[in-house]
């Protein structure tokens, strides 16, 4: 079994779809998302909104380390700061690990299989390896994988024990079923082709 | 583009911890009615938190100063491995995968530390951090068992521990490994018991779901863990399994990020999946044994769903269901996975108990629960289903087969 990629998508502070105020207020107002989105979940909106040829109807992988850190912090914030009956709802259920791909989901109305994963050690080959699965057990054509970090100032600690630069962004991959993934195959006519997957260590 | 299944995952294994008791005796005792229900207690009784909701604590198990979920982890894998007739030599350096669903055991929740942090960003005290990176649950079962299959750690809230046995027959289906261990745990901890009590769904007293006076959930904490194979992992080494996975399904509904959609769409769509995987109909259902949280949200999506599906098949009733929160407590990410074994040793004892704390059910509904203990004949003690709702709009079917 093989998996093509098909498009992807970034956004990250210095590229060419950066992720800073501007970028994110610019980005929610066109995508009507709203004051209450956060910077994650608007980063990945974005990103997968400029992902050509998007199915609505492939299953959503979604892989972060450390989630939704804006939505974590202000929630331990709120319990250092408040006492526990009052902290803020929405810091709680937006910060729970699948909130960014629930509402990846509620905004392009995708009702598929959603798998919120994390982890320290290979996230995103467990991830894509997952995608394979998903593929190659024949339950989509397609799928969509979401890669994404976010700063914070526990972010940046865990980074650096981690052996990483404190980093954030907000990858998407298309990926589809190959056929036969070791025959040649013919690339549709059309198709934004960048890559393909010939295997991976689970 | 869901269809039948090539193969049935078995279910060689399981073991389990709750207020539902250690034991599958303990567990069955509980359901026959010779034995109490749980009484669950204020929460800042049994953690670290001023909340006074009612919760589940399994005061029995004591973690010492290991994280607690990873703890409870910890202590059930031996058990469900021999269970499975395996032992932990003979899957070390095996292609044996192991998936977790959990939600407290996968955020960085020591709100201490953020305070530390906030207050001197160049604190030289990494040990909490670093304890935090050294034990993700799916990757330190891993590497304590050398386990050389997949591993991942999946956190889709309330679901998550349904979504753990989805994503390990999907392992198996697709040809990755032909082991896994699957797990589900999450202890009773501050952060959520807080985070539901403000979201003004935690009842004052013992969970109800399904009746017409429900006011709510009760948090609570558990583990599940069973060993699902491929047939012919099963049969290489000559055991004969009880159970296997015959279907699952998964749906978003896309509606609303805490909220489920009402008319149950994405539960019937999850049904609908499992149904065609396991390549039978809901007429074959002996029982459901559903999320029931206990808060008029979940009973109106659950019963929404069952009646629909029911409906659009024809059939005059939905199979009969019932919740085991009051058992246990809604215990999060552990739920999918342990409701799950609940549903499989129902099959085993045929009977299935009157969903308890459920006296008057809520007229409002299309459907109610058992309010009798149901004696399943010996012919319809083959499938169940047991279903899963969680943030973020996820909906988790899993359907289990009594083997012959």
């Amino acid at each position: 079994m093989a998996t093509h990629l098909l498009a992807s998508s970034f956004t990250a502070p210095g590229s060419d779809l950066r992720w800073d105020d501007d970028f994110l207020r610019t980005e929610c107002a066109r995508l009507g998302l709203g004051r209450r989105s956060d910077r994650m979940t608007s980063a990945v909106i974005s990103a997968l909104d400029r992902l050509e040829g998007r199915p609505d109807d492939a299953p959503l992988l979604f892989g972060s380390m450390l989630g939704v850190q804006s939505r974590i912090t202000a929630l331990q914030n709120d319990l250092l700061d408040f006492p526990e009956d009052q902290i803020g709802p929405v810091s709680f259920s937006c910060s729970v690990h699948n909130a960014v791909p629930g509402a990846v989901a509620i905004r392009f109305g995708m009702k598929v299989p959603v798998f919120a994963l994390a982890g320290f050690e290979r996230l995103p080959e467990r991830v894509l390896s997952l995608a394979d699965a998903v593929l190659t057990a024949g339950d989509a054509a397609h799928a969509l994988v979401i890669l994404t970090e976010e700063r914070s100032a526990f972010a940046d600690r865990a980074m650096k024990l981690l052996g990483f630069e404190p980093m954030e962004f907000a990858a998407v991959f298309l990926l589809e079923a190959a056929q036969d993934g070791t025959a040649p195959f013919e690339v549709p006519a059309g198709t934004d082709y960048f890559a393909w997957i010939r295997g991976l260590l689970p | 583009m869901i269809r039948e299944m090539m193969f049935r995952p078995v279910v060689t294994g399981f073991a389990h911890l709750s207020c539902a008791g250690e034991t599958d005796e303990d567990a069955l005792e509980l359901f026959r009615g010779n034995r109490a229900m749980h009484t669950p207690r204020p929460a800042g009784d049994v953690i670290d938190s001023a909340i006074r909701d009612q919760v589940f604590h399994v005061d029995s198990f004591r973690n010492g100063n290991a994280p607690r979920t990873l703890a409870m982890i910890r202590a059930l894998v031996p058990r469900a491995l021999d269970a499975a007739g395996l032992t932990p030599a003979m899957i070390r350096g095996s292609a044996t995968g192991c998936v977790v669903g959990t939600t407290i055991a996968q955020q960085f929740t020591e709100t201490p530390y953020y305070r530390l942090l906030r207050d001197d960003p160049d604190t030289p005290d990494n040990a909490p951090a670093e304890l935090f990176l050294n034990s993700n649950p799916a990757e330190t079962i891993a590497r304590e068992y050398d386990l050389r299959g997949p591993a991942n750690t999946v956190s889709n809230a309330c679901s998550s521990g349904a979504d753990a046995v989805s994503i390990a027959a999907l392992r198996l289906l697709s040809g990755q490994c032909e082991r896994m261990i699957v797990i589900g745990a999450d202890e009773l901890h501050r952060t959520p018991v807080a985070g539901f009590h403000v979201l003004g769904v935690t009842s004052p007293f013992p969970c109800r779901p399904f009746d017409s006076a429900r006011a709510g959930l009760n948090l609570g904490e558990a583990a599940g863990v069973l060993i699902l194979e491929t047939p012919a992992c099963a049969e290489k080494s000559g055991r004969k399994p009880e159970f296997a996975l015959r279907g699952f399904g998964i749906s978003c509904d896309a509606a609303h990020i805490t909220a489920p959609d009402a008319s149950g769409s994405g539960m019937k769509r999850a049904f609908r999946d499992a149904l065609t995987r396991a390549g039978i109909g809901l007429n074959e259902i002996a029982f459901i044994n559903a999320h029931g949280t206990g808060t008029v949200l979940n009973d109106r999506c659950e019963t929404a769903a069952f009646a629909g599906l029911a409906e659009e098949t024809g059939l005059p009733a939905p199979p009969p269901f019932l919740s085991t929160k009051r058992f246990t407590g809604h215990t999060l990410g552990a739920a999918g996975t342990l409701e799950f074994i609940f549903t499989m040793l129902m099959l085993r004892d045929g009977l299935v108990p009157a969903s308890p704390g459920c006296r008057t059910p809520d007229p409002a509904l299309p459907c109610a629960p058992l309010t009798e203990p149901l004696r399943l004949p010996a012919d319809a003690r083959r499938f169940a289903a047991s279903t899963s709702l969680a943030f973020g709009g996820t909906d988790a079917v899993l359907i289990a087969e009594r083997l012959g």
